[in-house]
């Protein structure tokens, strides 16, 4: 079309842009300076993944477009695609206004094709979006006027767009070389004067415009509102944290500091600021969070809500004046300290976040802020941390002890077998904890059984610090890191395999900070090696039983801590956060289930794999109390019971007396804080009957064949 | 307000103790050392003092060997403002009559308000040495107490007693033996142990003090573990009355408690 720009009109239409666009660089310009108080972070590396990660994460809307969001992803991703390729075709409308040049290629079909059926996409997509927020918002959508403001101005454009394309058309003042927009092709077709009298003209022109005005007030309006992810979803996305995600960062020096964690805004990275203005309100993290979920007082959202708003709210103070801290983030509301430790550090909202805020982090500095400058943890917290302190074990066992579950079995120690393979890393659970001593001692025999040469450290392990450094005491963390460090050098160690995710997520992914680089697997992902090579072969379990649980006895076997194993059985798998999530370890777990004779697996629809919900021990959550809300095992259980029971026999929970010998079917994982806190439930909820918690590696020990088995119990 | 705690150190609760060679004493060769638990208590509560009143001051003191200064250390990072550590020859020998004695003199140079002392240390549980403090210094004494305040013309202190507690009023200087109360003993902040770790202790030489460490004559002549305990038993039949049934069988017919 011919812009019906001249004369003043061509000083109006520069007039209307110098001041929209000048009005979003003017605020523009303030948040930057806002989001500069923060600290520095250098998130410049790997430069090519980043790249890939713009590629899929925002062109591709990788994130949007995945279940349960599917349709409502598929809508934003028109949306998005429509803005790309639309605001090329409304420069192009601009620069002709104005200077009465065209950009290169928009006469083509193929653009004005493109711009005409995204136009058309996007009103139906805002159509359902309006629609969707209307009859049936989602629970945790943070539904407000600025999103309908939003919504309006985008379809606002859209149709004074296609309205001026079919009136221009009608009017004649088609330019020449373009190719005909479609929309007003065919509706110019069927209805040749589809404007009264001779007002097609004063239509185009008026339409017109609206869009080019209404571009430059949308630009102005952006960022005040949570709109303004169009423009911080792009450097959110390329600065994302390529740290694995089962890492935390690391407090340098901090023998030397005075303060730890954020005591303020400005302990906050800039990029943690940046998540602030990125986020779009879309609830997308809070429908996924177990605490949430069941009652407690934590909202993702809004924990990154709450530091934009600190941040729009303290931001001028703080960049006017160098030594002002403002509030302390984790003081910014006086339940915010509940909140915090709410947090299982379980990810379901980094995976569920489409912009890539990074929720975590942001917790853990303002509970390392807590633990470590205020002494703030919560009491039965500080007293796991003291336990590990001085005991090397939450629990507060004796450490002389660590290594009494292997003494039947004969497990060497480094110091008896120094050319060992691997190290068997054993964790503070497996050693401790009475039922998870039989995963442990199911682990030993399928090693083994596949003639794998390991040895553990014995007394010598210690805690590896993992929930210390979740609770907030870096400090603790970094000496028992170091301590094990330490160990694991004076022996050699290179490879160590661990059968707890929490050890093998932070030797793995968090030890290398400290300068302890090893070749780490979890237990599961061995075995799946290891059955994939041939080295191990499992039998059917033949009248197969639990190890050392005595006679296999009708009903005895059927308790929560004893193992009865049966030949054909059902068995439903539980991810554990940070063998999934933070690990996208899902395969090698569901893999090993698979290769074990008889066993028919399932999967816990839809809580599984990246939607798995948490057991509720993660986060140093295992070693606090949960008295708000529905406990997170609790739930768990539920679900998973709604997937294993077939109206079979039900437990005393449900008031029907147990049939005494009835198999009950089986949840299994791969982490002994899950099956502590499963059994927990299963236990609570009188259930033992339905459903027995297991390890996958108890489902593999029980079909060892006979004479690999080896060594008393 | 200034206020003067005792402390001492004793191997951690999570330690499994073993007997030394001589059948009489503890083997310390392999032990974590902390303070001892209603020591931690009493320090607690001396800082919620301080919590309250910033002018108040905290004094930490114990009598033992060089490596108790690691429990002063822990106090300091809590929020002491000072450390004293009593040590030298006889230090971890003294009775706890010669405690009180040496106890008393630090008491006299530091002039406290009020003396602070957990209820007994977990090592030998004798609860002695406060009172013997209190005995030595001519001081009233309140035992099993979870919370004090000033008062008119002195200091209320609350007593636990059996279902519930009686409240006290000292009108001069106390010894007061610190019983578990709801708070837990806080954990020290980062900058906190930071900040202790550089500290001075002063140390002073328990001949110096010229106090009789001999208390009356007794000794300890044996120590033994308790006995292993044996494997339990799961009783689990068919039902709940059989249940029953075999487990009335087992304690009549097996243990003959019945």
């Amino acid at each position: 079309m011919i812009a019906p720009t001249s004369g003043l009109g061509i000083l109006a239409l520069g007039l209307v842009w110098v001041v929209g666009w000048g009005l979003f660089a003017w605020r523009a310009w303030q948040l930057y300076r806002y989001l500069r108080v923060g600290r520095n972070e250098d998130r410049t590396r790997y430069p090519l993944r980043r790249i890939r990660d713009e590629l899929v994460v925002y062109l591709g809307q990788r994130k949007l477009l995945k279940r349960p969001y599917l349709l409502r992803g598929i809508a934003h991703a028109f949306i998005f695609w429509g803005f790309l390729v639309i605001t090329v075709g409304t420069v192009d409308l601009f620069l002709s206004g104005l200077l009465g040049v065209r950009l290169p290629g928009t006469g083509t079909a193929l653009f004005v094709w493109s711009v005409d059926l995204l136009a058309i996409a996007v009103v139906l997509s805002i159509a359902l979006a309006v629609v969707r927020r209307l009859s049936f918002p989602p629970p945790r959508m943070h539904v407000a006027l600025d999103g309908y403001l939003i919504l309006g101005g985008i379809a606002l454009l859209m149709i004074t767009l296609l309205l001026f394309e079919t009136a221009g058309l009608v009017a004649g003042v088609a330019a020449e070389g373009f190719a005909v927009p479609p929309l007003a092709a065919l509706v110019t077709a069927i209805w040749p004067a589809p404007f009264p009298g001779e007002s097609a003209s004063a239509v185009f022109a008026w339409s017109w415009w609206a869009h080019l005005v209404g571009v430059p007030a949308f630009a102005a309006y952006l960022p005040q509102s949570k709109h303004l992810h169009i423009v911080t979803t792009l450097p959110n996305v390329y600065f994302r944290s390529q740290r694995p995600r089962g890492a935390l960062d690391l407090i340098e020096g901090i023998e030397d500091r005075e303060t730890f964690g954020a005591g303020s805004v400005r302990d906050l990275s800039w990029k943690q600021l940046l998540d602030g203005y990125t986020c779009t309100e879309c609830g997308r993290c809070s429908d996924q969070c177990p605490a949430l979920a069941t009652g407690k007082p934590l909202d993702p959202q809004k924990i990154v809500l709450d530091v934009r708003d600190q941040l729009l709210r303290e931001g001028s103070r703080l960049v006017g004046d160098a030594a002002d801290r403002g509030t302390p983030p984790a003081r910014w509301v006086p339940t915010k300290t509940e909140e915090l430790w709410a947090c299982t550090t379980c990810a379901a909202c980094v995976e569920a976040c489409p912009v890539t805020i990074e929720h975590i982090d942001k917790i853990v500095d303002m509970r390392r802020w807590l633990a470590m400058n205020e002494g703030d943890v919560p009491p039965e917290a500080q007293r796991s941390l003291t336990n590990i302190e001085r005991a090397g074990n939450p629990w507060g066992q004796p450490p002389d002890t660590r290594a009494d579950w292997a003494r039947e079995l004969g497990v060497p120690t480094f110091a008896e077998r120094p050319d060992a393979e691997y190290l068997y890393f054993v964790g503070c659970a497996a050693s401790f904890d009475r039922r998870n001593q039989k995963v442990a001692r199911a682990l030993v025999q399928v090693l083994r059984a596949a003639d794998v040469s390991f040895a553990i450290l014995g007394i010598e392990e210690t805690c590896n610090g993992d929930p210390a450094r979740r609770i907030g005491n870096e400090y603790l963390w970094q000496t028992q890191a170091q301590a094990n460090i330490e160990t694991f050098g004076r022996y050699g160690v290179k490879k160590i395999v661990a059968s707890c995710p929490h050890c093998f997520n932070t030797i793995a992914h968090e030890y290398p900070q400290l300068g302890g680089k090893y070749e780490v697997v979890h237990a599961l992902q061995l075995v799946q090696r290891l059955v994939a090579d041939g080295r191990l072969v499992l039998a059917a379990a033949a009248g197969a039983r639990g190890r050392g649980e005595g006679p296999p006895s009708t009903s005895a076997s059927t308790q929560g801590t004893s193992s009865g194993f049966q030949e054909k059985e059902t068995v439903a798998y539980h991810d554990p956060c940070y063998l999934g999530r933070h690990n996208q370890i899902y395969d090698a777990p569901r893999d090993v289930l698979d290769a074990v004779p008889g066993v028919e697996r399932v999967e816990i629809e839809p809580h599984h794999r990246e939607r798995g919900f948490c057991c509720g021990a993660g986060g140093g959550r295992m070693w606090m109390e949960e008295k708000v809300g529905q406990r997170v095992n609790h739930r768990r259980v539920e679900q998973v019971l709604a997937t294993l029971d077939d109206g079979g026999p039900r437990g005393r929970g449900e008031g029907i007396p147990s049939t005494s010998g009835s198999i009950p079917k089986k949840v299994a994982s791969g982490c002994p804080f899950c099956l502590i806190m499963l059994d927990e439930g299963v236990g609570a909820k009188g259930v033992q009957d339905t459903v027995q918690p297991v390890d996958v590696l108890e489902l593999v020990a029980a079909r060892l064949p006979a004479d690999s088995r080896g060594g008393p119990e | 307000m200034k206020l003067l705690v005792c402390a001492k150190q004793v191997p951690d609760s999570t330690v499994r103790v073993k007997v030394a060679a001589d059948g009489r004493s503890v083997d310390v060769s392999a032990i974590t050392w902390a303070i001892s638990p209603y020591d931690e208590y009493a320090v607690e509560l001396a800082l919620e003092r301080k919590d309250q009143d910033p002018a108040t001051t905290v004094a930490v003191v114990t009598v033992g060997p060089a490596r108790a200064r690691d429990a002063l250390r822990q106090a300091l990072a809590m929020g002491c403002d000072e450390a004293i550590l009593v040590t030298g020859q006889g230090a971890d020998t003294a009775s706890g009559l010669g405690l009180a004695r040496a106890l008393a003199k630090v008491v006299e140079d530091v002039k406290p308000d009020l003396v602070l002392c957990g209820r007994q240390a977990s090592d030998d549980d004798q609860g002695f040495v406060g009172i013997a403090l209190a005995e030595v210094l001519g001081w009233p004494h309140v035992s099993s107490i979870t919370k004090f305040a000033p008062a008119d013309g002195g200091t209320d202190v609350w007593k636990e007693t059996e279902g519930g507690h009686e409240v006290w009023r000292a009108s001069g200087p106390a010894v007061l033996t610190v019983q578990k109360s709801e708070k837990e003993p806080r954990y020290p902040s980062l900058p906190g142990i930071m900040k202790a770790k550089k500290k001075e202790i002063p140390e002073r030489d328990l001949a110096s003090l010229g106090v009789d460490l001999a208390g009356p004559a007794l000794e300890v002549a044996k120590m033994e573990p308790p006995p292993a305990r044996g494997g339990g038993k799961i009783v689990k039949e068919a039902d709940p009355a059989a249940t029953a049934a075999e487990l009335v069988r087992l304690l009549r017919d097996e243990a003959k408690v019945l």
